[in-house]
């Protein structure tokens, strides 16, 4: 039986990590941080078309 | 409806950019987004996190309906790959998260987006009412991916309705 690893403790940690993305690409978008940073953290940006 | 502001697609930058009539700039980017796959403990793909940035202005904000048109009409673009879907995430910084939610689901519902895309919403409360995340999600129901979405928000709501009842 597959046990789900999902619970409310994970979900607020995914929206947690979700809203720190965030934060770092506004950071980015501002010129506080380079793209190489966020790279480093995992954020990549996406083209849009 | 006000016309959207004319706006431009920088390569280097990997965003938007548009100007209103009052000199305040914005940026809209794009960010690959895995929440969705955490969520639902399977892949997702091609949901994107979307950010809103207004730029370098201290002036106060006013109310422009070009700026929710503008935005939405980016995202439309954006949304007319199907199988790309947009998560956005308000921050819970500052007590301004609800302010933020509030705001886009306004830019939704006056916008072309409500006729053509699904939006599923979802209120996540954590330990203190400081930590309330406030989340949508804009699919179209043809995306590939759309049963896998509307699974991970409602399985997730009800980890969180639980509570509430």
């Amino acid at each position: 039986m597959k046990t789900s690893a999902v619970n409310k403790a994970s979900i607020i940690q995914a929206l947690r990590k979700a809203v720190e993305d965030k934060k770092d690409v506004s950071r980015y978008v501002r010129g506080e941080i380079t793209r190489a940073d966020l790279e480093r953290k995992g954020i990549k940006l996406a083209k849009p078309l | 409806m006000p016309s959207h502001y004319k706006f431009h697609y920088i390569e280097e930058e990997i965003g938007y950019y548009f100007d209103t009539d009052l000199d305040v700039s914005y940026k809209v980017t794009f960010t690959e987004s895995n929440t969705l796959s955490d969520l639902a403990e399977e892949g997702i793909a091609n949901v994107y996190s979307v950010n809103i940035d207004r730029l370098g202005s201290d002036k106060k904000s006013v109310k422009d309906l070009r700026i929710g048109e503008t935005v939405s009409y980016i995202l439309t673009q954006f949304l007319s790959d199907r199988s790309n879907s947009i998560l956005f995430v308000c921050s819970a910084d500052n007590m301004q998260a609800y302010c933020r939610y509030r705001k886009f689901n306004g830019w939704y519902s006056n916008s072309s987006l409500k006729d053509q895309y699904i939006k599923s919403d979802l209120i996540a409360k954590g330990q203190t009412p400081e930590e309330t995340y406030f989340t949508s999600v804009i699919y179209h129901p043809e995306n590939p991916s759309a049963e896998a979405i509307e699974k991970a928000i409602n399985t997730t709501k009800d980890y969180f309705d639980k509570d509430a009842a």
